[in-house]
Order: C-alpha cells, then sequence, then structure tokens
C-alpha cells in the first residue's frame, strides 16, 4: 500500500548545482515514503523554508557561506529535523564540524546515488548513520582544529607584541633564540622549554606545557587563511576557509558573458 | 522514442564527477527520456568510450581533445566544481551560469531533432 502524503518523510535539499539538485529531487520523489517539499540553492534560500521538513540534504560548500551554518541554525531552531551532509568536501575536518553543529550523518558526493536515497530512508526510520566512536572521532579531529587555531593564534599575537624581556635577547625564549623569532615558528615549536615552562606560558596564566604535561598541538595550517564562522558564528581564521573556498574559487571567476 | 533523424537512439555518456551528480542525472535522463541511450562510465574511461560507444553527447567535467573533436555535443558540467557549465551544440558554444536538469533535457531533444 502506498504511503499517504502524510506519512511521508518531508526533504529540504540544499544545493548549489541545481541540475544535481533536481535529480536527487527527482530520485526521491521516485520514493513512495519521500517527498520533496523544498529545494534551496543557498543557505539564505533555506532559512526560508525550513518549516515542516523532516530531513534537510546539506550540502556545505554554498555560494553564500559553509552549510554548517544552516545545519546549527536548523539543530536549535528545529532540533527534530535530521540533517544529512551531502558534500564534495576533502576535508575531514568539515565534515567533523558539521557533525558537531548537528548533523546526523554525512556523506561524501562520490557516492552512489542509491545510497544517499538510502541513507535518508535510515534516518527517517531512527537508525543512526554514525557510530558512537565515528562521533568521538569526528569531535576530536574539531577540538584538534580548534587548539590549533588557539596556539595559532597566541603566536601571531606574541610576534606582532613580543614582551619585553627585560634588555636580554633570548633570556626568555631560551637556545640563543629571542622569543618573537620563536613565536614566528622558529625552531620551538617542537620542544618544551628548557626550563620545564612552554614559551607560551610567558603570556598565559594557565601551564600548558612543561614536563609531564602534554604539551599543545601545533598549528597545522596557515593561520593566516581566510575567515569562516565558528560553532558559535564568530569569525574566525582557519585553513578550512581556504580549502573550501580555495576548491571551489573558479565559482568567483564567473564568465563575464 | 527519443531518436535521431534516421532512427537510431540518441546515445548519451555521462563521464563528470562525482557519481552522485553522475548517477543522479543519468536517472533522471533514462526514466524521462527512455529512448535515450545512457551510459555512465567514471572520468578515467572517457576517451576509450568515446571511441567505443560512439555518443551524440558527452557530459564531462573537462571537454579534452577527443571530446572536442569527437563528438558534436558536449556539455562541461560544473568544471572544478564551479557554478557554471559550458555548453556545445555542432560547435557553437554557450556557457550557462546556473544550468538546470530541463536545459540537459533540451540538449537530448535538440540532438534527437537533429
Amino acid at each position: 500500500m502506498e504511503n499517504s502524503a502524510k506519512n511521508r518523510a518531508r526533504i529540504l535539499l540544499v544545493e548549489d548545482h541545481a541540475s544535481f539538485r533536481q535529480a536527487l529531487a527527482f530520485m526521491f520523489e521516485r520514493e513512495p515514503e519521500f517527498t520533496v517539499v523544498r529545494q534551496a540553492g543557498s543557505i539564505s534560500e533555506a532559512r526560508g523554508s525550513l518549516d515542516g521538513v523532516d530531513v534537510a540534504v546539506v550540502d556545505l560548500g554554498l555560494s553564500d557561506g559553509d552549510g554548517t551554518v544552516l545545519i546549527e541554525e536548523l539543530s536549535k531552531s528545529e532540533p527534530r529535523v535530521m540533517t544529512l551532509v551531502l558534500s564534495a568536501t576533502l576535508d575531514p575536518g568539515r565534515f567533523a564540524r558539521a557533525v558537531e553543529a548537528g548533523a546526523s550523518g554525512v556523506l561524501h558526493k562520490a557516492v552512489a546515488i542509491q545510497d544517499i536515497v538510502d541513507a535518508v530512508r535510515r534516518l527517517k526510520a531512527g537508525e543512526a548513520l554514525l557510530s558512537p566512536n565515528e562521533i568521538v572521532e569526528m569531535l576530536r579531529v574539531v577540538g584538534r582544529e580548534r587548539q590549533g587555531e588557539i596556539e595559532a593564534k597566541r603566536s601571531i599575537e606574541r610576534a606582532a607584541h613580543p614582551p619585553r624581556t627585560g634588555g636580554t635577547p633570548g633570556a626568555r625564549g631560551g637556545h640563543g633564540q629571542p622569543e618573537d623569532l620563536q613565536a614566528a615558528g622558529h625552531h620551538h615549536r617542537d620542544r618544551a622549554h628548557p626550563h620545564g615552562e612552554h614559551p607560551q606560558q610567558a603570556r598565559s596564566p594557565l601551564p600548558i606545557a612543561g614536563p609531564g604535561v602534554r604539551r599543545p598541538p601545533r598549528p597545522r595550517r596557515d593561520p593566516l587563511a581566510a575567515p569562516y564562522r565558528d560553532h558559535r558564528g564568530a569569525r574566525r581564521s582557519s585553513f578550512l576557509a581556504l580549502t573550501e573556498f580555495g576548491n571551489r574559487e573558479p565559482m568567483d571567476r564567473r564568465p563575464a558573458a | 522514442m527519443t531518436e535521431r533523424g534516421g532512427g537510431e537512439a540518441v546515445r548519451l555518456l555521462m563521464a563528470n564527477e562525482p557519481r552522485a551528480y553522475r548517477e543522479g542525472i543519468a536517472a533522471a535522463i533514462r526514466e524521462l527520456r527512455p529512448g535515450v541511450e545512457v551510459t555512465t562510465v567514471e572520468p578515467d574511461d572517457l576517451e576509450g568510450s568515446i571511441l567505443r560507444l560512439t555518443p551524440d553527447i558527452v557530459v564531462c567535467n573537462r571537454a579534452t581533445s577527443p571530446v572536442r573533436e569527437g563528438v558534436s555535443v558536449w556539455v562541461e558540467l560544473y568544471p572544478d566544481y564551479a557554478p557554471w557549465s559550458v555548453v556545445s551544440v555542432r560547435g557553437v558554444r554557450s556557457t550557462l551560469a546556473e544550468i538546470q536538469l530541463p536545459d540537459i533535457l533540451s540538449i537530448v531533444d535538440l540532438t534527437a531533432g537533429a
């Protein structure tokens, strides 16, 4: 017996590549248990389309921002809506941040089209697409990246505003290097301070490194990359934005005619 | 049936990435234009498939020389994930800022009516 319209899962598709979005909508509409109630090509379009949706399939690389922003908004305003991320990104950190923002599952666009339909079917049935271990690992990825950004920011601040060292160059930094050189990434990053004090303690009230204490992770990417919005909506600098918009740079270079 | 002038079915070869795009658009065309022979291959197999299948239309991400020189109708779909696509119909090239599924169906129909 066919599902009545009332029993169908109502799907919102957020995808900027219209021909794929329309084909995906077509695939869902072929299934008796789904109906695509809205299609949006951007975050701003999707914001006006959230009422009455059961499942949102959201791309991350949208023309007006990262789909994670929308996922976070959805998880706050419509917590019953389940979100499936569908992205072509190769950056696991982006998938991880989407999960942190509230996504119920993530799929790469390299999957078979039927896998997308099946994933939504599983979500609708109440199945978990991610195991607890996968979620924990994703949250770890986010934590490591965030810590790396914090360390990078501190390094930049130290380089821009080196502390006064009482007229003895290198006295605080050790190993004959002024601290501003170390803070700029020269030489200090792979070892703890010789006196059991990480150089960052000079500006931090917290003992974040030293003997027996885990050193903070090093910044792993260019901290000067383009800004993006973090999980709280604040603008931050991160390599992630560089990855995202770097991959999509041609989008900003549309042909004149 | 979506046939060319001589009564043969239009042959459409899809070799674009990512896979979900390729399969999704191919599935929609198969249903909406049942007379079209739609074949999907990995991008690496594009050139060999052109020789083997002699398609009337190719959808790919980058129209290489074998595509440009050997296929009369081709679509460069979202090159490098750009929002635009390039369509070439018998040497007449145009850029579509935001290609829609009906645009692709129109290209198929145009080829069939040739």
